[in-house]
């Protein structure tokens, strides 16, 4: 059931509206702007003109009464003119300037926070996000209260209350209209919303006095302005002569006449003055009083209807309109009150004296100013008590007429149109009451009531659903927009596009309910109509943009986002981003432009799906300027956030680390409240390790400096530990845990291991302790393998033993759950571990302390560490752990760059010791050793190649691709390739050389005892490698898209060698290599990102250089080759 | 770094005003006048000029409230009073005006704000008004209206000061919004040569030395500045203040600064010097902030706004844009400089120059402080209100 309350419609919640009264106080320009769509305009008529005059006034008082210098002067008057150029965000800049300024005068001092509270109120008009327009709120609120204590009374003290009960009142009304949509707590609200009314009451309204009452202390406009009033009252009677001693009575003790008034001589200008200032303060107090019966009314919307308490809010606030149309009902806040009066009759119930009451208004003539609207109030509210009464006959011919008027142009008073739906209704209503003799007078009636449901569907507002449901009672629809001649005019483009839109919305519950119901045929068709009338909005929304005029531009704004949003639901993704993008580019700061730039970046997002390299690659940099371009224009927005999410994620797979820096750099400036902050920095903190990972692994020319990778590992670090310090922040486990077991990584390197043991086994998100959890996402899978690694890394290191065995356990289980391959698996495991403890002997090899003292100490005790547990584990028979033991004495035996911790000596030792377990292994033989055989020969012919015997190195190779499920294996393949360019590289012979070099490139078959075996090469390799490389975003897309371009590059170091080696076709291998890099990239413009883009062009500039080019232009000539678009990439 | 030296001076705005209310008045006159000139033949001229000069002073007598004859030369002060007579001989320095019981009093030319002449044509005296207002280009098209017949048997004075007027338009004009720069300079050499009596002499050297200026001769600019030193303390103040301004515009700080200290000393506590000194001590701010002394030249501006008359609504353009290009240079101070360029375009916008470069800065300013809008608007309103403005010349360079 309907509440009476919520019968009288409400103008439509919009952001920033503010109460109508109070907002007139705040300024000229804003109270006019809200006043159309609230305010009675009689009332704004009146208003208006007392505080125009009031503005001026206290301007020139506040001139003459400090005698501001020239700077005052001139601050004062900038912030009238920001206020006036609605610049709030410059007038709060201001402020906090003059409170910082010592020289500024203590009177402006003290009015900074009542101006703080006005900018900020204003800069809430374009704030879309509630919670964040409460927030505000709540500062200008308290900024009023801060201005009341130091100035409790005048002028501006009466305007601050009057503006703190407007901004409770406000806020109160905005969560009564949430309550009333569906899906929310409509109980909850409510109750929030009463001590908000409760709050204005208080700050509004004065205890009721007698006029010879003392005012002591003010604590109230109300207060505020009686005060006042009676000073200046006072001061005129002084000033006119009046109220002197009467003359002494006679002696016949008849009373004596009063004396003549004398005025004092010159004081006809104070008393003009007076005069003036006693019109505006009865003016204020008027208004004070419409305030507080409207502050007691929005209380009763609030309580449960017919309650007590809700009768009481109602009946203070009808008694206090009554009273005010008593007092005043010959000016037109008088006949406001009266209309009030009535509704509230009407709300309580008591229909009889609601007609009566509304009888003033609805009688009202003329068509001056407020007088229409105000009409069109009562014929409102009087419609409804009559079909509320099944009296169909109360509207009379001269009623009709007025409901029958055309709406007015501009924003339309909620109440004119449900005095045209109410009426439309009681024309039905009284059409079908009519026997059926008199069937032909229907007609009539009804014709009217269509014409009137029309008016108020096409505006599509308030009343605009139910209209169409008469509407089609009456058996006629809304003409289809489309079959329409182009629209005249900006204003008719948008209404159609509101009509076609609103047909949206309801087609969308259609299918909602559809959907619940599971009517697959009723969705379809409801499917089927959203997307007709999303095409119609489309239309009208694009007729309507070259139609707008310069007053139109912030509902042009408005259509533009919204037009980028259907845009993207109609998948025109492309439109949508231009649309998104021109909106955040030229407007930033219109309404829905943070939803624009979003909708643009998830439609470049999108994009970057679509077959096409190149395209997806422009789409994939749109997106990203997008995203930037969200975090520059809106640091601090939770969009900010998202966009970092998107950037973050842009600059991993483009592997570029400075740009992560600078990303993860704006994300910490984002409040930490912001609520994906902590997900980025976490994020930015994992994709700046891994690019410090692999990067550290880059031969030396193509390696970043020692101290270049240091920093971005402290960048990362740090990035980390801000993120993991977050609390309450809610970042998924899964990058918790990742980012933890980062963290440890580089913990490790940096010795610190006091971090590492607190990060590895915390009770939350500690790697360790999840692996040992019973969530299958962290005991299964590369994270569990990368958790347990690091793990056993660092419990050899801090010597563990236990922790030790257990992280080895943890390892083999992992590998035996890979199933077939689990040999391979866990002696890549092994390599993992043992190339991360390279990695670590690497930085201190090469980073700032390298060569240290300490450093070697360091690196010694780790060693130490290492053989110790090594050769306990080796006591083990197991294959898995021999395999183990030896795959780590090769990791330390064939570490480059390791030398200057490794002795040569020791790293010989290492690969003797590897060569023996695994010989060992090969010898003892059995099932056990079978299944880790080919591990064990792959790890063979890498001892073999460190140690230079190549021909034993290929026998391994051989054996191990003879089998053809093995020839399938990546790592064996890479393997072969690299020992037949590492064997050319070592080969002093030409023609030998070639030939390693042409298998490198392109493989070999040959036939090994009776068994084919194929080796791929390099070229071969890349081409498996193509289709999985770009297929997505994830780590193994990523992971195969730096192998596929390794190999390419391999590809072209090898030609480029080959061709050195055969001087007869030299031209013809250089100009491959050369037209190899082109076909790579016109496939894949962006060639694996900075790094790799930079090994192919000095590539390239070396084949140049080799072919006698006249000039080296390496990239850059192909980017031209290519066109414009590809220069500008 | 401007090229040209007039530009920084532009930016002075030396040039004196005078109300509005004298000009509504003089154009109620030129309307009445202009409308009878239409159909008035031979015969009726005589009588004619005796119903102008009537009218005439008819509108003198309602700004001064002081008629002396029927065509009494009005001599106004920079202190807003008002001598009214006969003008009977005038020097470079001095004015002579004799007043009703033949008394003559001798006008020094530093306290002199303008020269009006009874018996001058009204087109003649609007024209003034315009160039007084800095409005160049329109004096040029006022004082073309006056008709050579209007002159014939004029008094030397008279004849001069038609003189005067055509040379400052055409000098002004092309300063404002370009031109025949050569037309211009020969304008203004030719009355200096043909007047060199004369009391507009110093203002015609100085207007000589901002034309040589911006043909990018600054020594013989600077020569015509140095004239000024002969002049009153005041007029003194002014060339030292010229030669500071071109030094600066040629980023000669160290010289500049220099001269603008000089003008400072020359200027001393002299009242009548007071504005010019102001003007000095601006300059010296701006040398400070070049010197990479931002914080000093901030106090010092902001002391001089501080010590400003609020309604000396020229000079604080003047000292805002010159605070807010201090708050630029320094780096980190956006918001202040914003607040700054502000403040000359909603509150003190009455210098097309300072309001010019404001709107620039302001265009540049909100454009990196991401908001496009306003940086649009600026821009817009610099392009519509300034179009020959050297900052619109500038934003056709720029990428905007």
């Amino acid at each position: 059931m309907v509440s009476r309350c919520g019968r009288v419609r409400r103008a439509e919640p919009s952001a920033g509206n503010f109460h109508p009264l109070g907002t007139l106080l705040f300024t000229m320009r804003a109270a006019s702007r809200r006043l159309r769509v609230l305010l009675p305009v009689m009332l704004r008529v009146w208003l208006v003109a007392a505080t125009l005059a009031h503005g001026v006034r206290s301007a020139q008082a506040l001139a003459a009464d400090d005698g501001p210098g020239a700077r005052e002067v001139g601050t004062r008057r900038l912030l009238e003119a920001l206020e006036e150029r609605q610049m709030p965000d410059v007038a709060l800049w201001v402020l906090s300037r003059i409170e910082q300024d010592p020289d500024a005068s203590p009177g402006l001092k003290r009015e900074v926070p009542f101006r703080r509270a006005e900018a900020l109120v204003a800069t809430s008009k374009n704030e879309s996000n509630a919670a964040r327009r409460a927030e505000i709120y709540d500062q200008a609120t308290k900024e009023l209260d801060a201005f009341l204590k130091a100035v409790p009374e005048g002028e501006k003290a009466i305007e601050a209350y009057l503006q703190k009960g407007n901004l409770l009142v406000t806020r109160g009304r905005s969560k009564l209209d949430q309550a009333e949509r569906p899906g929310e707590d409509a109980k909850k609200l409510k109750a929030e919303a009463l001590p908000l009314f409760d709050a204005a009451i208080q700050a509004l309204d004065g205890p009721d006095r007698k006029p010879t009452d003392e005012i002591g202390a003010v604590a109230n406009a109300e207060d505020a302005v009686l005060k006042l009033l009676r000073q200046v009252d006072a001061s005129l009677k002084e000033l006119r002569g009046e109220g002197g001693e009467k003359a002494p009575a006679d002696k016949d003790g008849k009373a004596a006449k009063a004396k003549k008034p004398v005025r004092k001589p010159g004081s006809a200008k104070q008393i003009a003055d007076r005069e003036t200032q006693q019109e505006e303060l009865r003016g204020k107090l008027l208004s004070t009083r419409l305030l507080i019966a409207d502050a007691y009314y929005e209380k009763a919307r609030a309580l449960e209807p017919q309650s007590e308490p809700w009768k009481q809010a109602m009946m203070a606030s009808t008694s206090r309109y009554k009273e005010l149309y008593e007092k005043y009902r010959s000016r037109g806040a008088g006949l406001f009150a009266r209309y009030f009066e009535g509704r509230n009759y009407y709300e309580l119930g008591d229909r009889a004296k609601a007609l009566t009451t509304l009888a003033d208004i609805r009688s009202l003539e003329g068509e001056a100013d407020f007088v229409p609207r105000l009409r069109a109030k009562a014929i409102n509210t009087s419609l409804q008590c009559w079909l509320d009464d099944k009296k169909y006959d109360g509207l009379d011919d001269r009623l009709l007429k007025a409901a029958l008027a055309p709406l007015p142009a501009g924003a339309v008073d909620p109440d004119l149109l449900g005095m045209k739906y109410h009426a439309a209704k009681m024309l039905e209503r009284r059409a079908a009451a009519l026997p059926d003799a008199d069937k032909a007078k229907r007609a009539p009636f009804l014709r009217d009531a269509k014409r009137l449901a029309m008016d108020v569907a096409k505006a599509n507002k308030d009343y605009a659903a139910e209209s169409r449901t008469l509407l089609a009672d009456l058996g006629k629809q809304l003409p289809e927009d489309a079959k329409e001649a182009a629209p005249a005019t900006f204003e008719i483009a948008m209404d159609s596009a509101r009509a076609s839109l609103a047909a949206m919305q309801g087609r969308q519950a259609a299918l909602k309910k559809a959907e619940s119901d599971k009517d697959a045929a009723a969705a379809d068709a409801a499917r089927k109509e959203i997307a007709v009338e999303r095409k119609k909005t489309i239309a009208s929304l694009r007729a309507a943009a070259p139609l707008a005029g310069q007053e139109d531009l912030e509902t042009l704004n408005q259509a533009r986002y919204l037009l980028s949003y259907l845009l993207y639901e109609e998948r025109q993704l492309h439109d949508a981003a231009a649309m998104g993008e021109f909106l955040v580019e030229r407007y930033p700061n219109a309404k829905g432009s943070r939803q624009a730039a979003m909708i643009a970046m998830a439609s470049w997002q999108q994009l970057q799906k679509q077959p096409l390299a190149a395209w997806a690659e422009e789409a994939k940099g749109r997106s990203i300027r997008t995203a930037e371009m969200i975090l520059r224009t809106w640091p601090d927005s939770p969009e900010a956030a998202d966009a970092a999410v998107v950037a973050i994620a842009a600059a991993t797979e483009s592997r570029e680390p400075d740009r992560i820096v600078s990303i993860v750099d704006k994300v910490d400036k984002l409040p930490p409240s912001s609520p994906r902050r902590a997900d980025v920095q976490l994020r930015a903190g994992l994709g700046l390790w891994r690019e410090v990972q692999e990067k550290s692994r880059l031969d030396e020319a193509s390696r970043p400096a020692a101290a270049q990778l240091a920093a971005w590992r402290a960048r990362a670090a740090k990035a980390i530990d801000d993120g993991l310090a977050a609390t309450g922040a809610k970042v998924a486990l899964a990058t918790q845990v990742a980012a933890a077991l980062a963290r440890c990584q580089i913990g490790m390197e940096d010795g610190d291991n006091k971090r590492v043991a607190a990060l590895l086994e915390h009770a939350s998100y500690g790697p360790w302790t999840v692996l040992n959890g019973k969530d299958k996402a962290f005991t299964h899978g590369s994270l569990a393998t990368a958790t347990a690694t690091a793990a056993l890394r660092y419990f050899i290191e801090t010597q563990q033993s236990d922790k030790a065995v257990l992280a080895m356990k943890k390892l083999e289980e992992l590998a035996a759950a890979s199933g077939a391959d689990a040999s391979a698996k866990l002696t890549s495991m092994y390599q993992s571990m043992g190339r991360d403890l390279q990695s670590q002997l690497t930085t201190l090899a090469s980073g700032p302390d390298a060569g240290s003292p300490e450093a070697k100490a360091r690196a010694a005790a780790i060693l130490t560490g290492f053989e110790k547990f090594l050769e306990g584990v080796a006591r083990d028979p197991k294959p898995s752990s021999q395999i183990w033991v030896a795959t780590t004495y090769l990791s330390l035996g064939s570490g480059q760059g390791l030398s200057a911790i490794v002795p040569k000596a020791k790293a010989d030792g290492y690969l003797d010791r590897a060569t023996k377990i695994y010989e060992a292994l090969l010898a003892k033989g059995g099932p056990d050793v079978a299944k880790f055989e080919p591990a064990i020969r792959l790890k063979m012919a890498t001892v073999y190649r460190e140690l230079g015997r190549w021909e034993e190195a290929q026998k391994q190779v051989d054996w191990i691709l003879s089998d053809p499920k093995r020839q399938n294996t990546l790592d064996f393949q890479i393997q072969a390739a690299e020992m037949l360019q590492e064997a050319a590289a070592k080969t002093a012979d030409k023609q030998q050389k070639a030939l390693y070099l042409g298998q490198a490139i392109n493989g070999y078959k040959r036939q090994v005892d009776g068994r084919e075996v194929w080796a791929w090469g390099w070229a071969v390799l890349s081409n498996r490698l193509e289709t999985q490389a770009f297929a997505g975003a994830d780590e193994k897309a990523l992971e195969s898209r730096d192998r596929f371009f390794a190999a390419r590059l391999n590809v072209l170091k090898c030609r480029v060698d080959r061709a050195e080696a055969m001087p007869e076709d030299r031209d013809k291998e250089l100009q491959k290599a050369f037209d190899y890099i082109d076909f790579t990239f016109k496939t894949h413009p962006d060639l694996g990102g900075a790094a790799t883009s930079k090994q192919f062009d000095k590539q390239l500039k070396e084949i140049e250089k080799r072919q006698n080019k006249p000039e080296q232009r390496g990239l850059d000539g192909l980017r031209q080759a290519s066109g414009p678009a590809a220069v500008a990439g | 770094m401007e090229k040209h030296g007039a530009t920084e001076r532009d930016r002075e705005g030396r040039t004196n005003r005078i109300g509005d209310n004298e000009v509504a008045a003089g154009n109620a006159v030129e309307k009445a006048m202009t409308g009878r000139r239409r159909r008035e033949t031979a015969p009726m001229r005589a009588w004619n000029r005796q119903l102008e000069s009537a009218i005439l002073s008819l509108a003198l007598a309602t700004l001064s409230g002081t008629v002396f004859g029927q065509a009494a030369d009005r001599v106004s002060l920079l202190n807003g009073q008002a001598i009214s007579g006969r003008v009977t001989a005038a020097s470079p320095t001095v004015i002579d005006v004799e007043d009703a019981n033949g008394e003559t009093q001798k006008v020094a030319i530093d306290k002199v704000r303008e020269v009006q002449f009874g018996a001058e044509p009204q087109s003649l005296r609007s024209a003034r008004a315009m160039l007084l207002r800095g409005r160049g280009g329109d004096a040029r098209e006022e004082v073309a209206k006056v008709d050579a017949e209007e002159l014939d048997g004029a008094e030397p004075l008279v004849l001069a000061e038609a003189d005067f007027v055509r040379a400052a338009a055409a000098g002004r004009a092309v300063l404002e919004a370009g031109g025949d720069l050569n037309a211009a300079l020969k304008s203004v050499s030719d009355y200096l040569a043909k007047h060199g009596k004369s009391f507009h002499v110093f203002q015609m050297q100085e207007l000589l030395g901002d034309l040589l200026a911006r043909a990018g001769k600054p020594d013989e600019a600077i020569a015509a500045y140095t004239q000024l030193a002969k002049g009153p303390p005041a007029v003194k103040v002014r060339g030292a203040t010229a030669k500071a301004a071109l030094l600066l515009s040629q980023g000669k700080v160290d010289p500049a600064m220099a001269e603008y200290e000089a003008a400072v000393t020359l200027a001393g506590s002299e009242k009548d010097s007071l504005p010019q000194r102001r003007n000095a001590e601006l300059g010296k701010a701006k040398c400070l902030s070049l010197k990479g002394k931002h914080e000093p030249s901030i106090a010092a501006v902001l002391q001089l706004i501080k010590d400003s008359d609020p309604e000396d609504k020229e000079f604080l353009s003047r000292a805002y844009t010159v605070l807010g290009g201090v708050y630029r240079a320094m780096g980190g101070k956006d918001q202040d400089a914003l607040i700054s360029y502000l403040t000359v375009d909603l509150v003190y916008n009455v210098l097309p120059e300072s309001h010019a470069e404001a709107l620039f800065n302001l265009g540049e300013l909100w454009e990196r402080g991401s908001n496009p809008e306003r940086s649009r608007e600026a821009r817009q309103s610099l392009k519509s209100s300034y179009p020959a403005s050297q900052w619109t010349a500038k934003l056709g360079n720029g990428k905007s």
